[in-house]
């Protein structure tokens, strides 16, 4: 029977129909934010706020937040802006695998006293409120010179991609059988060499999605560049949010333009490293 | 090293006031209003730097310097923007301009004040938020800045400030005492009345104009309202804000007679729950359900000119200055249909007014203290104030002078704006009572309305909020 020769097939039935629909109906309201985006960016000043859908499209918002007229109307140019996130957040996340690689292994292998205090504590900055510890951090940051530079972001979003690296590094290097190291130790590897030539390799995909899930999160993060930068720092967020303006004055359409510009990077990153992200997603997923 | 270039420093004392201040309340709110402040003067800031500077008047004076400003984009910062290489040809100075989105100014503001860095030398505010700022000794008093002709040119005619402008950023901080008394905080750079905008071509279709009495206003937007067409009376604010109250709702409160506060012995009583108050607020709260937008409590101002524009509104009752772009050539559908009229009068002919206005202030940690004050000089002088009209959306110019001879050259596409404008400007001024728990019980306010809206009693949710808001503004 063809269902025999086909085991992945379902049969159609009343069930399954209403189950798609509902998923496809699920779909289309979960991504109709990002189309109404797109539609947003192609309208006019004048139809921007026009909740129609008939209009006559317009490229010209994109040339704008690229252009002078963008930087003359939010005084920050969008493409160093861009360029400035790209190196902050490929730099924190760069950071964070140098660190929390060999932290996330330590904690995957070791147990002792305090342990799980410890991996507590470091997801514990992932969800302290931004707004609670920006004073001391702004204050500290002018004093020894961090304020509105690179270093500076770096370092602060480690309070963003560090715990992510180090919480999702974890489960892969506890999902790891000790064994396949036990038997380079046995050959007369180091730890240090076993690490390096057996675990690392394996994690591959794990530490992709780590990285491509802290990138993200860097990416998005605005309370810290919108406090810790000024005008030679901006980063995408913080350029964004600047045409929503004030005063009566929004230009809700570039801003929609800039957003778009704005999301292909992570897009790109995401595209690029997609091979490793099915199976490092899911893996460590389930505990055996 | 004279005390004004000293850079400020931060003790332990310092960084936990800077968090008990910021921290706390950024964390409550984005626009800080639960933020409570001692009251009773300035208290460490740094020294004023007027006294240090000496000799004969120079624009040149603080030649070679650099100096950063933070905004918020906005058509006055618009405005000023591309003129302001030529405060750097007449004085030397270099002038970076920060921009932050308005609904995220306060809190960049709020940090950097706190932390007393020094990082930005001037800064765009409030008045009402010189009422936090000041207290802590995070704003410089501008007075000895004024009153020290080395500092000052003869030409700057500070007195050509409409007077409801230079008394609404003046204050002494002490609970009862009225605004105009104390130090200068800040100088006003553009401000707005709270009025009507109408949709003329509409109003000239039916045949109506606007209403003269609150009777009769409330009539009106009720019978330009028709849900079925996804249009309705009037828009104004409703969302859980500050910024709900002092707009159209403090206007027209004030117009009918009712006051916030009542002082005696330096001590404020709550007059919210009076009952004319509550006969005013219910009336407010009715026209909000029955003619004004069907998600009110949500409305911010942008909202309320967005369905202006779109011809979604009839009228908005809010700034002249917000409603002003709107009937700018391609900037909305109603570009050009737009018309201004100052409102229902109150029973006694009231056109009584509430004002906001952004002024420029200085951070008093700011180590460059004279180049900041050249700049403000210069950015609130006649010559300057005058080039930013011409720019084309400077709505409304502090200055009487630059408002006879500039700006009513550019009203000709603005039906009403200058009879409106002559009509309120000598009764606008700020109708609160200044009290430095103004954010946090102004809110309670709006919380209050929000109440009556889904259904609460009114003169109960005025009597909680008035006794809330006695302890708070008397703590």
């Amino acid at each position: 029977m063809a269902t025999e020769l086909m085991p992945g097939r379902k049969r159609l039935t009343t069930g399954s129909v209403v189950a798609d629909l509902a998923v496809i109906g699920w779909f289309v309201f979960s991504l109709f934010p990002i189309v109404w985006m797109v539609l947003l960016s192609l309208k006019t000043s004048a139809e921007q706020t026009s909740t129609y859908f008939t209009f006559s499209p317009t490229l010209e918002n994109f040339g704008t937040v690229l252009s002078d007229r963008g930087t003359a109307l939010t005084s920050v140019d969008f493409t160093s802006a861009l360029l400035t996130s790209v190196v902050n957040c490929g730099g924190a996340v760069l950071v964070s695998l140098v660190i929390g690689i060999p932290a996330a292994y330590a904690a995957g292998r070791w147990r002792y006293r305090g342990s799980n205090d410890l991996m507590f504590t470091i997801l514990s900055f992932r969800f302290a409120p931004e707004l609670m510890v920006i004073v001391p951090l702004f204050v500290i940051y002018n004093q020894v010179g961090l304020f509105d530079t690179k270093v500076g972001l770096i370092w602060v979003l480690q309070l963003v991609t560090m715990p992510l690296v180090v919480w999702i590094l974890r489960s892969y290097f506890e999902d790891l059988p000790a064994d396949l190291e036990q038997a380079a130790l046995l050959d007369g590897y180091t730890r240090r060499r076993a690490f390096v030539m057996v675990a690392l390799p394996l994690v591959r995909p794990g530490i992709a999605a780590a990285a491509l899930l802290a990138f993200i999160f860097a990416w998005n993060n605005y309370v810290f560049p919108l406090i810790l930068t000024g005008s030679d720092n901006s980063t995408v967020t913080v350029a964004i949010s600047k045409y929503l303006g004030g005063g009566g004055q929004a230009y809700y359409n570039l801003t929609a333009a800039a957003a778009i510009i704005g999301a292909l990077p992570p897009l790109a990153l995401a595209l690029t490293i997609q091979r490793y992200l099915v199976r490092g997603l899911s893996f460590g997923a389930v505990k055996s | 090293m004279n005390d004004s270039n000293r850079p400020p420093q931060t003790s332990r004392r310092d960084l936990l006031k800077a968090m008990g201040f910021g921290g706390l309340s950024l964390a409550a709110t984005p626009l800080l209003n639960a933020c409570g402040v001692g009251t009773g003067g300035s208290t460490g800031g740094a020294a004023n730097g007027a006294s240090e500077v000496s000799g004969s008047f120079d624009w040149k004076k603080a030649k070679g310097e650099s100096i950063k400003i933070l905004q918020t984009p906005h058509p006055y910062q618009q405005s000023f923007q591309p003129l302001l290489k030529e405060f750097t040809a007449k004085t030397g100075i270099q002038v970076t301009a920060d921009l932050v989105p308005e609904a995220d100014y306060f809190t960049k503001l709020n940090t950097e004040l706190a932390g007393k860095s020094g990082e930005h030398d001037v800064f765009m505010t409030g008045a009402y938020f010189i009422w936090q700022y000041g207290p802590p000794g995070w704003m410089e008093d501008l007075k000895p800045w004024l009153e020290n002709d080395s500092a000052t040119s003869q030409e700057y005619d500070f007195e050509d400030i409409y007077e409801g402008l230079r008394t609404a950023t003046s204050w002494d901080f002490k609970v009862g005492s009225p605004l105009g008394t104390g130090g200068q905080w800040a100088i006003p750079w553009g401000f707005e009345t709270n009025v009507i905008a109408y949709n003329k071509k509409l109003f000239d279709a039916k045949g109506i104009r606007p209403a003269e009495t609150w009777g009769d206003f409330q009539q009106l937007a009720v019978d330009l309202t028709d849900r079925s067409k996804n249009q309705y009376g009037v828009s104004f604010r409703g969302s859980k804000s500050w910024a709900t109250i002092h707009p159209g709702f403090m206007t027209q409160y004030t117009r009918m007679g009712c006051v916030d506060y009542k002082s005696s012995g330096g001590k404020l009583t709550a007059a919210m729950n009076s009952p004319e108050a509550v006969e005013f607020s219910q009336q407010w709260v009715d026209l909000a359900k029955h003619a004004g937008p069907t998600s009110w409590t949500t409305y911010e101002y942008p909202d309320c000119t967005r369905d202006l524009g779109d011809g979604t509104a009839a009228m908005v009752f809010d700034a002249d200055s917000a409603t002003y772009p709107k009937n700018k050539k391609g900037a909305s559908r109603e570009a050009g249909n737009l018309a201004w009229h100052p409102g229902p009068a109150g029973p006694d002919g009231s056109y009584a007014t509430n004002l906001w206005t952004w002024s420029l202030a200085m951070n008093s940690a700011s180590k460059k203290k004279l180049a900041a004050w050249l700049f403000i000089q210069w950015a609130t002088g006649k010559e300057a104030m005058s080039r930013g009209v011409q720019q084309g959306a400077f709505a409304d110019p502090t200055r009487q002078s630059v408002f006879d001879s500039v700006f009513k050259q550019t009203l000709g596409a603005f039906p009403g704006y200058l009879d409106t404008f002559e009509k309120v400007v000598p009764e606008t001024k700020i109708q609160f009572t200044p009290q430095t728990s103004f954010f946090e019980t102004t809110e309670d306010w709006a919380v209050a309305l929000q109440d009556m809206y889904s259904g609460k009693d009114a003169k109960s949710s005025l009597d909680d909020l008035a006794k809330s808001s006695d302890s708070k503004v008397n703590a």
